[in-house]
C-alpha cells in the first residue's frame, strides 16, 4: 500500500494518479470522506480500520489519499472533534502498514517511508 | 530566481524569508522592495502592519502596497540593476483577489467560480511580471490546508484558489521552503 497524505488542495490526487500510472482503480481517493461517512453511520473506530485496511489490500497494490486534518483548532463540537481523532488513528494504522508514504505540500510530494 | 516560503501562522516564516534574501544579497547594497498585500482593515491589521514593519526596520526594505492588480505594479526605477523583492503575504493577495474588496463581493456559485479563475490568472501573471522587474523574488505564502474543516462554498473557493496558486509557485519556484518553528524544511532546491 502507497499512503499519501498532505493538506487539502495540495495536489494528493495528481500523485496519486501518477503513480498508479493512471489506473484510478488502484486509488482509494479522500478516505477521511470515507472515515467521516463511517463514523456518521455509528461504525466504531476498529470497524473502519479494519474495513480500510481490508480494502487497501489485494493482488495489486492499492494508492490511498486523504487529507491532514489535525492541524487546526480543537473543534467544540464532540462528532468533529471524534472526526478528527479517529482519521488521525487511522492513518498512523495505515502508514504503519504502507510500504511507503508521501506528503505533498503545494504538489511537491516529499517521501516519509519507503 | 524565484523562492516561495510556506508554513502556518506564527511559524517564523516571515522573519526566515527577510534574512533569507538579505542573507543572498550579500554585500551587495542594492535595492529591496517589500511588496505589501494585507489591506490594514482595523486596529488588530493595523498592528500586525506595525509589528512586520519593525521587523524590518534596519534591513533596507522600501515597502510598496499592493492589495490587488499585481501585475498593475511597477517596482521603483533604480539605477542599473534589478531590485530584490519579498512578497507577502500570497493568502492576502488571494483573498484580495478574490472577494475584491467589500463592494465587490461574488454572490452565489457561478460568480464565485468566474471570480476565482480570474483572480488565479491576475496573480499567477502578476508573479511572472514581478519576476521579470526582480533580480530575486521570495514570495511568502500561507498554509492553511490542514485543519480538517469543511467550510461554506465561498471560503472552500478561497482555499481551492490559494492551493492551485501555491501548488503553480511550486513550479515555478527554483526553491520551496516550508517554514517549521522557525526551521526551514527545503523541499525544492536548496538548502541555502
Amino acid at each position: 500500500m502507497i499512503l499519501i497524505i498532505g493538506g487539502a488542495y495540495q495536489g494528493k490526487g495528481e500523485l496519486a494518479l501518477k503513480l498508479a500510472k493512471e489506473d484510478k482503480n488502484r486509488i482509494l481517493f479522500n478516505i477521511h470522506e470515507r472515515i467521516g461517512a463511517g463514523l456518521r453511520a455509528g461504525k466504531t473506530r476498529e470497524e473502519l480500520e479494519e474495513e480500510l485496511l481490508g480494502a487497501a489490500s489485494g493482488p495489486e497494490e492499492r494508492i490511498l489519499t486523504v487529507d491532514e486534518v489535525g492541524c487546526g483548532v480543537v473543534p467544540v463540537d464532540t462528532d468533529l472533534r471524534e472526526y478528527r481523532e479517529v482519521t488521525g488513528r487511522i492513518l498512523c494504522a495505515l502508514a504503519k502498514e504502507a510500504r511507503e508514504v508521501y506528503r505533498v505540500v503545494a504538489g511537491i510530494p516529499v517521501k516519509m517511508k519507503g | 530566481m524565484l523562492i516561495t516560503v510556506t508554513g502556518g501562522s506564527g511559524s517564523g516564516k516571515s522573519e526566515f524569508a527577510e534574512n533569507l534574501l538579505l542573507k543572498l544579497d550579500g554585500d551587495e547594497p542594492g535595492d529591496r522592495v517589500y511588496v505589501a498585500t494585507m489591506e490594514p482593515f482595523g486596529e488588530e491589521a493595523a498592528r500586525r502592519v506595525k509589528r512586520h514593519r519593525r521587523m524590518r526596520g534596519g534591513k533596507g526594505f522600501e515597502t510598496v502596497e499592493c492589495y490587488r492588480n499585481l501585475k498593475g505594479l511597477s517596482l521603483p526605477e533604480s539605477v542599473g540593476k534589478r531590485p530584490s523583492v519579498l512578497l507577502e503575504c500570497m493568502s492576502n493577495l488571494a483573498a484580495n483577489e478574490l472577494y475584491g474588496g467589500a463592494d465587490r463581493f461574488p454572490d452565489g456559485e457561478e460568480a464565485l467560480k468566474l471570480a476565482a479563475e480570474r483572480a488565479e490568472l491576475e496573480i499567477l501573471s502578476g508573479v511572472e511580471r514581478l519576476l521579470g522587474q526582480a533580480g530575486r523574488l521570495i514570495v511568502v505564502t500561507n498554509d492553511v490546508f490542514s485543519d480538517g474543516i469543511s467550510y461554506d462554498a465561498s471560503t472552500e473557493r478561497y482555499l481551492a484558489l490559494l492551493g492551485a496558486v501555491n501548488r503553480r509557485l511550486a513550479a515555478l519556484s527554483d526553491i520551496f521552503v516550508e517554514v517549521v518553528c522557525s526551521i526551514p524544511l527545503y523541499l525544492k532546491g536548496g538548502p541555502l
